[in-house]
């Protein structure tokens, strides 16, 4: 069974660092997108099992990225986690009305993201302590 | 002056004169006498022609053995009686006129003819033309004919009498003069009778004056004299003045007293008693002491009078220098006021004005027609002041002025106006009601303020104070998103360091690489207390109130904090009741609340120390749940047990080992506690340790879906209680994914209800193994099957989409009908169908109860 893709939406090249060494050492594939455009094209491109995404993007904020994948048959259907660091009231609500499956506050905790990420990608708990 | 008085009113009758009453008194006095006096003329008159018809002696002479008085006399007398008394004042004089004229001028021929008679001794055959006279009569030279001097009287009186309605101060003179002449002679003629003086008249060989005749005559001449009693000779004897006074007391004595004593010192010649020498010195002596008395009483009299006058002219000089200086004073502190006033209103571009009900005229000052730019004009219509106001504010301007006038009150309004230039200022008005002696509102007096800056400050003040919140909660929004990426990051590969992602770290690695960790997760607090506070001021602090258990939200904050107790020696102690209700609260709001007060009541422990949770009914059937967080910390004092859910509030730490936080936890606290219906509170004592305690309300669906069920119409009777449960597949699943479960099948459910009427109860409880909701639909059977085949419809597709799965069953229960219309109010109804609702939704909670 290969390795679960996932897509890395988010500006700060350190953030984006510090997921793919998580990430990796937990055997997933990471691939990375920094603004809004490159996020859908990437997608498109990659066909990942999940997509990580932050709100605060260039060209376009994380909601502009929710719509584009809805929009597309194909990419509708991977679930998205958005991890934010932009804290206005409504956001988590809004988030998971566009289409979310989860909503993490920055800085996050990584037992959690790691299990929300299991959740997501259809692996059982056991089954990736096994990988 | 006198001489305007209009001759045909009545003394004392005129209006447009002013008179004292004394003086009015004396006028219509001397009008009763001249009127008594023409009658008793007329009278005696018609006496003595009678005497002469009937030949009585009697009647014609009064005493027997006297001169008769002549019938051309008697005529004479008559006419001139009735001349005078059609000539009184007050008589209407335009008709009679003409006939008192001729009356009189008869008389005056009586008197010509008489003395040409004398004069030349010829018989005109005038004396004995209505009846003879016996030859040889008393006194009498010719038969009939009147004595001569009694001829010269009629000249004098019928003359006078003619010249009585000159109006001239010569004529009134003359006529009064003449009319003195005659009474001048019937008073010789009486004085003649008094004295006996028979002789005198013999002398001549004419007729001598009758007795009554000579008071005839007195009586008339006297009457015609006072017949203008203002005018002319008369009018100095009647009016106000010290001299009319003084003539008036004088008068009297001067025509009683010489004859009075004149008889008395010739009764003594006669008796023999002294010589005519001595007699006239006699005379004159007592004459002259008479009279000095009569002056020495009178200057007596005057001089008091003078000194009364002149202390009371005195008193009234005084007085009037008093009043003067009043009303100097008056005027000149009015003067200032009004000075001050207008200067005041027109600093303050207050503008004066005062609007006439009946005319709807307005009169303004000058600072009225500055501010509203029009040029000055006196009174200004209504309709002028109506056009410069903004229509859209005009109507609210004169509802508040017809408001003044119907409460006879005053009022105020704001409005806008447009100047004839086209700039539009702001206006405050001000207006009192004006009533007139009946309580009627006839005018309104009121100022008109220019408050145009003030209005231009006060818009930029709130645009300031607007834009100023807005930048504060912008900045602080940008900056917690700016601060939380850094620290994302720090977090991050401190995690991958502890995690050994990079390779093993050494004991001592690790010990620092937590540390940087704990400092991080404080870091994130703060940033997370800052953003509360912002909200909570701002009003935004979210709060979704449902139904949650106390005892599970204290269970995961004590497992969130354990560990980090744990590090400090500090125990962790929880005290249940195991039958407490749920709360009506935000499930993750108060999770913040116990957090944040278990983390302080940590933080000020030291080790070896506890903190114990407490959860309890207060009473039996509390409305509230109290929870209590105690220490046996170092305490605070009673002061700063009060202020410590201040803002920025931060009580001295003898334990400086614990860094500080923002201060903000506690204010944080008691603004999620009250916005929850809630009270917080905190008792301490130093040295003892502190107890936070806070009440959150008893969850009552009755009382949480009351304000739910309102609605104007409900189109049926009955309510349905349907039941939507969700049970997943392979056990309860993480926190996570029922969340997710949970929002998505309520958004099903909220989709398939009647919007604006059925009603999606707040969530009840956590089911063990799934969840569940309920709906109070406003439908009959067939409506709530209807509703029920649509969620299950919904729910296919939902699954469609998930990996995970779960199964939906959906049931209802029909509520009692409810009188649509019994006059019962809205609350009522709804308060009986929330608590119905809740009663069967107890019911079938307990019935899944007891069937496992």
């Amino acid at each position: 069974m290969s390795n679960r893709k996932i897509l890395i939406v988010e500006d700060d090249a350190d953030v984006r660092l510090g997921y793919h060494v998580l990430l990796k050492s937990n055997h997933y594939d990471t691939f990375f997108a920094a603004d809004a455009l490159a996020a859908v094209s990437e997608a498109r491109k990659v066909q990942p099992d999940l997509i990580l995404l932050d709100l605060g993007l260039p060209a376009g904020d994380g909601f502009v990225v929710m719509e584009r994948l809805r929009a597309n048959i194909q990419l509708s259907m991977i679930p998205v986690i958005v991890v934010s660091g932009r804290d206005l009231p409504g956001n988590k609500e809004r988030a998971l009305r566009f289409g979310a499956r989860a909503f993490l506050q920055k800085p996050w905790n990584d037992d959690e993201l790691l299990r929300l990420i299991r959740e997501f990608t259809g692996q059982p708990a056991a089954a990736a302590q096994a990988q | 002056m006198i001489d305007h008085v209009p001759d045909n009113s009545a003394p004392g009758v005129a209006a447009d004169v002013w008179m004292s009453e004394s003086e009015t008194r004396r006028f219509k006095l001397l009008r009763k006498y001249c009127e008594a006096s023409a009658i008793a003329v007329i009278a005696m008159s018609c006496t003595v022609v009678c005497g002469w018809a009937f030949r009585v002696e009697r009647l014609t002479s009064v005493f027997p053995g006297l001169v008769t008085m002549k019938v051309n006399t008697a005529l004479g007398l008559g006419f001139s009686g009735i001349s005078l008394w059609l000539q009184l004042p007050g008589k209407s004089l335009s008709r009679t006129k003409h006939s008192a004229h001729f009356l009189a001028l008869v008389v005056v021929l009586i008197g010509v003819a008489t003395l040409a008679e004398y004069s030349f001794g010829a018989n005109l055959g005038i004396d004995e033309l209505l009846f003879s006279d016996p030859k040889g009569s008393v006194g009498t030279s010719s038969p009939g004919r009147p004595a001569p001097t009694t001829a010269v009287a009629f000249i004098a009186i019928g003359l006078a009498l003619m010249l009585l309605q000159r109006k001239t101060r010569p004529g009134r003179v003359l006529a009064q003069g003449l009319s003195l002449c005659s009474g001048l002679i019937g008073m010789m003629a009486i004085t003649g009778y008094v004295y006996h003086a028979s002789v005198v008249s013999k002398v001549f060989l004419y007729t001598k004056v009758a007795l009554n005749a000579a008071v005839g005559l007195f009586l008339l001449g006297s009457a015609v004299f006072f017949a203008r009693p203002r005018a002319g000779l008369a009018g100095d004897l009647t009016s106000e003045g010290a001299g009319s006074v003084v003539a008036r007391r004088f008068l009297p004595a001067v025509f009683l007293i010489p004859i009075l004593l004149g008889w008395i010192c010739l009764r003594g010649e006669i008796a023999g008693m002294y010589g005519m020498e001595l007699g006239m010195a006699l005379h004159a002596t007592v004459n002259i002491v008479v009279f000095a008395a009569l002056v020495w009483w009178n200057a007596r009299r005057l001089n008091k009078e003078y000194e009364q006058r002149s202390r009371a002219e005195i008193e009234i000089r005084e007085l009037n220098a008093a009043l003067e200086r009043r009303v100097a004073e008056r005027t000149r502190s009015l003067g200032l006021l009004t000075e001050r006033l207008s200067l005041a209103t027109a600093i303050a571009r207050v503008g004066v004005w005062e609007w006439d009900l009946a005319s709807k005229m307005s009169i303004w000052d000058a600072t009225m027609f500055e501010i509203y730019g029009f040029t000055p004009v006196v009174p200004l219509p209504y309709e002028k002041w109506a056009a410069a106001v903004q229509p859209e504010d005009l109507i609210g301007v004169e509802e508040t002025l017809r408001k003044t006038i119907e409460e006879k009150d005053q009022g105020s309004a704001e409005f806008r106006i447009m100047q004839p230039d086209g700039s539009v200022r702001n206006i405050s008005v001000i207006q009192k009601a004006v009533l007139d002696d009946q309580a009627n509102v006839t005018r309104l007096i009121g100022v008109n303020l220019d408050i145009t800056e003030r209005k231009r400050a006060e818009e930029a003040l709130a645009q300031g104070a607007k834009d100023q919140i807005r930048f504060k909660d912008e900045f602080l929004s940008h900056v917690s998103h700016e601060l939380r990426s850094p620290l994302t990051a720090i977090k991050q590969f401190t995690t991958i360091l502890l995690g050994g992602l990079a390779g093993e770290l050494s004991a001592e690695q690790r010990e620092y690489q937590q540390i940087v960790l704990k400092n991080v997760r404080q870091l994130q607090s703060m940033i997370d207390d800052l953003l509360d506070v912002t909200r909570a001021e701002a009003g935004k602090l979210g709060v979704e109130p449902e139904n949650v258990s106390v005892g599970e939200a204290i269970t995961d904050s004590l497992n969130t904090l354990r560990v980090s107790a744990g590090a400090k020696g500090v125990s962790l102690e929880c005290d249940l009741p195991p039958d407490l209700p749920p709360v009506y609260a935000d499930q993750t709001r108060l999770h913040q609340i116990l957090i944040i007060l278990l983390d302080n009541a940590i933080k000020f422990t030291p080790g070896g120390g506890s903190v114990r949770v407490r959860a309890q009914l207060p009473e039996p059937d509390s409305q509230f749940v109290l929870v209590e967080v105690s220490d046996n910390g170092c305490g605070m004092s009673g002061e700063a047990s009060e202020r410590v859910f201040e803002r920025l509030f931060q009580v001295e730490d003898p334990n400086q080992a614990s860094r500080k936080g923002l201060g903000l936890g506690l204010f944080i606290c008691r603004e999620l506690v009250t916005r929850q219906g809630g009270r917080i509170w905190a008792q301490s004592q130093r040295g003892e340790g502190s107890t936070f305690s806070f009440t959150l309300p008893v969850f009552s669906l009755s009382s949480s879906i009351a304000p739910l069920l309102k609605n104007d119409k409900w189109p049926t009777e009955t309510v349905a209680l349907v039941l939507t449960e969700i049970c997943y597949a392979g056990g309860k699943p993480g926190k996570e994914e029922q969340g997710e479960w949970s929002r998505e099948v309520r958004e099903l459910v909220q989709r398939c209800l009647l919007p604006n009427l059925d009603v999606l109860l707040p969530k009840m409880s956590y089911g063990a193994e799934g969840e569940r909701f309920f709906v109070a639909a406003f439908a009959d059977e067939k409506g709530a099957l209807v509703l029920a085949s649509r969620i299950r419809e919904q729910f296919e597709g939902l699954l469609r989409g998930r990996r995970s799965g779960a199964t939906l069953s959906v049931t209802y229960t029909m509520l009692k009908p409810f009188p649509l219309d019994l006059g019962a109010s809205m609350e009522n109804m709804v308060t009986s169908m929330a608590t119905n609702l809740e009663d069967s939704i107890k019911s079938q909670t307990l019935l899944e109860a007891s069937q496992p």
